[in-house]
Parts: C-alpha cells; sequence; structure tokens
C-alpha cells in the first residue's frame, strides 16, 4: 500500500504568497514529504486557470526529480490531447534518467471544454485521440524506430532517444471515470487512476481484454484528507481553500456535463461539511474512516491533495506530519491487493 | 560581457555511459559552474539523434532550475517550429516560476528533417509555424488573455498562467540568414547568431530601420574556447569529441542546408582532430591567449553573451572542469574589467 501526495502548485488571488513563492514552497513541502516517507509525488495539469494550476507537468517533474531521490514521481493527471505523443515520450523518458528511474506517467482524456477551445482540439475526439497517443508514446519508449499512420497522427521514421531508464519501459496508468477510458486502461495501461466505482469496473474489463482480472493495480483518489488535533477549527481556518477548490472542480465537471460533485455549488462550511468529499479529523478519525475504505475499495496506491490551494506550502506541514506519525504506520506492512 | 555554457547532454556510443550517470554528472557540474561564476547555462535540442542529444530542453532546465539559485537558465535554442508554440510558453513559463525568474528563451527555426517528419509536420510548413509560433509566444508570455487564427495555429480565449515571473519576458531568436535576422528584428527579440557576422550586420540595420537602437538588444555567440597550457595534451584529448560534434553538425547542415556555404560543411564529416585543430575552430591556449581572441571577437561584434561547450559529448565531465575553472580564474575577470572600461567610450 503506498500514499502519496497530489500537488497543483494552484495560488489563488487570496494567496498572500506570488507564484514564485508557492513554487519555491511547494518544492521545499515535497522534500518534506519524501523525508516524512510518503511514497509517491503526483503532479496535477490544467489550462488557462487563473490561479496559475500547473500546466507544465513535465519540467515540474524534472524539477521535483532534482530535488528528491526516494520518492515515485507521477502525473495524475496529464491531460494527453494537448500534448504532442512523441514530444510526451521525450519528455517523459528525460524525467525518467533525471529521477533514475522514478518516473509514473498517468494520463486521461481531460474534460474542461475551454482547454479544448483554447488549444484548438476538437473535444468530441479526444478519446480516439488519446488511443493514438498512447500507442505513439509506448512505441517510442520501446521501439528503436517505426512509422505512424493514424487518423490524428502521421509520423515518419520516429526514433525516439533517449530512451527511459526503467526496462522495459516506465508504468503507464490510465485516468478514467467513464466506462470507455475504463476499457481503454485495461487495453493497454498497467493500472488506473480512477475512483472507488471504477475499480469493480477496472476487473471486469481487465477480463474482457483477456488480462487477469485479480492483479488489477489501482491508484485511488481519496476524499481530501486533512489530519488535525482539533478538526472543529481545522474545519473553520480552512474553509476558504476548500470552498475555493471544490466550488471550481464543482463548475468545472458541471460545465463538462460530468456533474459528480452535483449540479450546484457548496453554499457554506455546513453544507461542505454534510455533502462534500473531504475527511477533515483527528488521526484515531481518519485512521477508522480509512481502514473501512480500504476493505470497501481496495488499492495499491492512495493519494489526496498536499496543500489546500491558497494555504501557503509551509503553513501546510501539519496534516502531512500526524498523517505520517499517526495514520502512515497503523497501515504499513499491510498487503495491498 | 556574460559568459554562457552549452549543455547538449549528448552520450555517444564509444564513450557511453549510463544516462542517469550522465545527466548527474552534467547537474552537479552546472551547480559547480554557477559557483564559479558562470553567467549562463543553456540547453540545446534535437531529436531522433542516437547519442540521445537532448531533445527536450525544458525538462532539463526544470532539473537545473531545481538545482541552482541565481546563474542564468536559457535554450539554444529550442526549434519552435517543432512545438505548440502555447505548450512551449507555458512550459516556458513554469520553469521562469521554478527558476524565480532566470529563464532565457531562445527559440530557432530547426532544420533537420528527420525531425519534422518524425513529428509529423511537412518540412514546408516550418517558416509559417515559426512565424505564427512567435507570435503566439510573444503575446502568451506577456501574459495577456488573447485568441489567434492562423493558418497553422487556432485558439481561442487562451492565458499562460501562471506568467512567467519576468516581464517583460526574455525572448531570443537564433539567426544564420538574412531573412531569420531580419524577422528577429521584426519581433524585435534579442539575436542569438549562428551564421557570419554580415548575419547581424542584417538585423542591426533591420532594427534601425524601424527607428530602433540596436545596442539596446542583446546580442550571443558562440565561441568555442579551451584554457589549457599545453595545447597538444588538450588536442590529444579532447580532439576526438570534438570531431565527433562538429562533424555530425556538418553532416546535418549539409544534408539540409537553407544556406549555400552549408553544403561546403560536409567535409567537416571527415575531418580528423587535427584538420579542427588546423582550421582554428576551437581556442586553445592560455589565459592570455584566450582572453585576447575574445577580445578581438567582440572588436568584430558587439556581443553581451560569449557561449561555449561546457563538456564535450562523450567527454569526462570532471576532465572538463579543468578548463572550465582556469576560464572562471583566469579569464573571466580579465574580460569583465575589459568589458567595464570599455562600456564608457563612445
Amino acid at each position: 500500500m503506498k500514499f502519496g501526495l497530489w500537488y497543483d502548485f494552484r495560488c489563488p488571488p487570496h494567496s498572500p504568497l506570488s507564484w514564485r513563492e508557492t513554487c519555491a514552497q511547494t518544492l521545499e513541502h515535497i522534500r518534506y514529504a519524501e523525508e516524512l516517507g510518503y511514497d509517491d509525488i503526483w503532479l496535477s495539469e490544467h489550462h488557462f486557470i487563473e490561479d496559475g494550476y500547473l500546466p507544465s507537468l513535465l519540467p515540474a517533474a524534472a524539477a521535483v526529480a532534482a530535488v528528491t531521490s526516494r520518492v515515485t514521481i507521477g502525473t495524475n493527471i496529464l491531460l494527453a490531447p494537448f500534448h504532442h505523443p512523441v514530444r510526451l515520450a521525450e519528455e517523459s523518458a528525460l524525467v525518467d534518467i533525471i529521477s533514475g528511474g522514478r518516473f509514473l506517467l498517468g494520463l486521461a482524456v481531460g474534460y474542461r471544454r475551454e482547454e479544448f477551445a483554447g488549444f484548438g482540439v476538437p473535444r468530441q475526439k479526444r478519446g480516439a485521440m488519446t488511443e493514438e497517443i498512447i500507442q505513439i508514446v509506448l512505441r517510442c519508449w520501446t521501439e528503436d524506430e517505426f512509422d505512424f499512420r493514424g487518423q490524428f497522427y502521421r509520423l515518419q521514421g520516429v526514433r525516439a532517444t533517449p530512451k527511459p531508464v526503467q526496462r522495459p519501459r516506465p508504468e503507464l496508468w490510465v485516468g478514467a471515470l467513464g466506462p470507455a477510458a475504463v476499457r481503454r486502461a485495461a487495453r493497454y495501461a498497467d493500472g488506473i487512476i480512477a475512483g472507488p466505482e471504477q475499480v469493480a469496473q477496472f476487473a471486469e474489463a481487465l477480463a474482457a481484454e483477456g488480462r487477469n482480472g485479480d492483479r488489477a493495480r489501482v491508484a485511488l483518489g481519496l476524499p481530501w484528507l486533512y489530519v488535525t488535533d482539533d478538526p472543529e477549527r481545522a474545519w473553520r481556518e480552512l474553509y476558504p481553500h476548500l470552498s475555493y477548490q471544490i466550488n471550481g472542480y464543482q463548475r468545472w465537471f458541471s460545465e463538462a456535463g460530468q456533474p459528480i460533485f452535483g449540479t450546484e455549488p457548496y453554499a457554506d462550511l455546513e453544507d461542505l461539511q454534510a455533502r462534500g468529499p473531504y475527511l477533515v479529523g483527528t488521526p484515531e478519525q481518519v485512521r477508522e474512516a480509512l481502514a473501512q475504505l480500504f476493505a470497501q475499495a481496495p488499492a495499491e496506491r492512495y493519494f489526496w491533495w498536499a496543500i489546500p490551494p491558497g494555504l501557503p506550502p509551509r503553513e501546510a506541514v501539519r496534516s502531512m506530519e500526524l498523517f505520517a506519525r499517526q495514520v502512515m504506520p497503523h497501515f504499513r506492512g499491510r498487503q495491498g491487493p | 560581457m556574460k559568459f554562457g555554457l552549452v549543455y547538449d547532454f549528448r552520450n555517444p556510443e564509444r564513450w557511453r555511459r549510463p544516462f542517469p550517470e550522465l545527466y548527474a554528472a552534467l547537474l552537479e557540474q552546472i551547480q559547480e559552474v554557477e559557483r564559479l561564476g558562470y553567467d549562463a547555462v543553456f540547453v540545446t535540442e534535437h531529436h531522433f539523434i542516437d547519442d540521445g542529444y537532448c531533445p527536450s530542453p525544458l525538462v532539463a532546465l526544470g532539473a537545473i532550475a531545481a538545482r541552482t539559485s541565481r546563474i542564468r537558465i536559457g535554450t539554444w535554442v529550442a526549434l519552435l517550429s517543432l512545438y505548440h508554440p502555447l505548450r512551449l510558453a507555458e512550459d516556458a513559463a513554469v520553469v521562469d516560476q521554478l527558476s524565480g525568474g532566470r529563464l532565457e528563451l531562445g527559440v530557432g527555426l530547426g532544420y533537420r528533417e528527420e525531425e519534422f517528419a518524425g513529428f509529423g509536420i511537412p518540412l514546408r510548413h516550418r517558416r509559417g509555424r515559426m512565424e505564427e509560433g512567435v507570435e503566439v509566444l510573444k503575446r502568451a508570455l506577456a501574459g495577456e488573455r488573447f485568441s489567434f487564427e492562423g493558418r497553422h495555429f487556432h485558439l481561442r480565449d487562451v492565458r499562460v498562467t501562471p506568467p512567467p515571473c519576468q516581464q517583460p519576458f526574455p525572448l531570443w531568436l537564433a539567426a544564420r540568414s538574412p531573412v531569420t535576422a531580419r524577422r528577429a528584428a521584426r519581433f524585435r527579440a534579442d539575436l542569438m547568431l549562428v551564421g557570419p557576422p554580415s548575419v547581424y550586420e542584417e538585423y542591426a540595420a533591420a532594427l534601425g530601420a524601424q527607428g530602433e537602437d540596436p545596442s539596446r538588444y542583446r546580442l550571443l555567440g558562440l565561441l568555442a574556447w579551451a584554457v589549457s597550457d599545453d595545447p597538444e595534451r588538450y588536442w590529444a584529448e579532447a580532439g576526438p569529441h570534438f570531431a565527433y560534434t562538429a562533424g555530425l553538425y556538418g553532416q546535418w547542415y549539409s544534408q539540409r542546408g537553407d544556406l549555400p556555404e552549408d553544403r561546403e560543411w560536409r567535409q567537416w564529416a571527415t575531418w580528423s582532430p587535427e584538420d579542427f585543430r588546423r582550421a582554428g575552430m576551437v581556442l586553445v591556449g592560455t589565459p592570455e591567449q584566450v582572453r585576447d581572441g575574445i577580445l578581438a571577437a567582440r572588436r568584430v561584434l558587439p556581443y553581451d553573451y560569449i557561449v561555449s561547450w561546457a563538456t564535450l559529448p562523450g567527454q569526462d565531465p570532471k576532465r572538463a572542469m579543468e578548463s572550465l575553472e582556469l576560464f572562471a580564474r583566469k579569464v573571466m575577470p580579465a574580460l569583465r574589467a575589459a568589458g567595464e572600461s570599455s562600456e564608457g567610450q563612445p
């Protein structure tokens, strides 16, 4: 069972920091996470968001690689349709080299309409495009030379170098919220990045592909997890950051026609506590809630947001410490599925 | 005058070491040259080369940004025609923020046919992509929200966030020909000169014709140097590595050169280290000789930046340090003093 922290490098208007300070403090935060024993550092991608939501995962992943020595560095989730597959394969290989073989590529199709319109990429073709992108990336990593003739890409004499360090190649995980993406993951991916509902679907889809459904590898996004000695106070202090975050996702997914966070924004603290996806609790409460969740939705890796957007990273270390010291040891040593 | 070092992260078969080891050693070297007082390190870009020539300079710079704190970091040069310009702008902005505002973005056209074929981009589109690409880059890096309707790129209501830390953002264009020199002037970009002095004259004249003062724009040029009291020994050791790198460039330029003289470079592919030495392609000498050589180059053109190779392909990074250290200790201070004393003159 691996525990990972998820980073977006956001710096909303209510943050007291500049982007530059946010970047510097976030790298410090990541270094500290490694020291505390976390297994995975995940980076999240979005474009054109006013708060500077990280649009460039691979350069940032290289920076993370340069300041860490043990953690796995994963993209979660890289939005494939906005990347040229050959360049994506080359950049990933380079991060794999710089990190000494610690890179994991997680990708998905994307959903925000503004991003597709912004890049001039047809949104309705995103699934088919991603399919070709996956095929090309895998071939770049493992074949000396190849040609590719698809609907979106016609490539001749691709000889991607240097190759990644990991043999036969870095792991490819696919983010999946819908059935088509789950099937795509079952066709190509080493694992799936998803929510609890997709775990069973993935095992079935693997079996349908003739792969062993019992060996389904899953990275599960947990509800926002915040460990504190004083939950009531934490809720009050975190509220501006959490409501900023969740109402952003609520709006983006609603606008994309996938209202996974409902069709209405979260009105206030009470509403957020009642129906929001956050788990704010004492180490003991969190241990109990997670024991239950781990039993219901067994996974190889779990991850959650590292820093509430707007809270300076330096002030966002208490929860990470409490989890590492008082929750993590409780689950360590247990075997994943 | 500022001094930069170029990194291509090449790892030729003949001298191959594991890639992670090479990158680790060169990242360490970059930290060392920062301590020695160099002004900048630049990363180059090419694709599909057997020796692993760095294809992703912005990714390498992400790592370099995290390991350094003062030195400027840049691309020399990113092959803009092979990028989506908005993605390049996003990467550049993130690297600029990660480095605390230390990025110098140099972009060029690219020329190797294999690279365009592998990316599925028709070679005949490269000038159009470059023109549109620079326009998109300039608007994107200024941090504005904009739409763009071109032949190659269609962007609607986009804004690069985070924007770069530096405003105005330092954008350079590489030029080898009068056409590219005029383009650099038209876009009001600084100049990375990879051609003869006449290309700079063209650039300066074009700036002048726009009513601008060329001395307000920066000029960067490559002048390969090596400090050594014993040129015999230098060429014995480094010669094969230099011949390797120059030979490949000669081959590429001759295959798909934009300029008539490119075809003559084909001979480099068959030159021995001794031939390069006779042709004076590397300024090798004592600290005084190297200083005088650079001063002579600066009398021809008003360089703001002189760049040289840090470690040649296959060369042991530790061995390369000897010359880099001598240059930093004995040549840089003298050149900086000379630069200061001449700056007050008309």
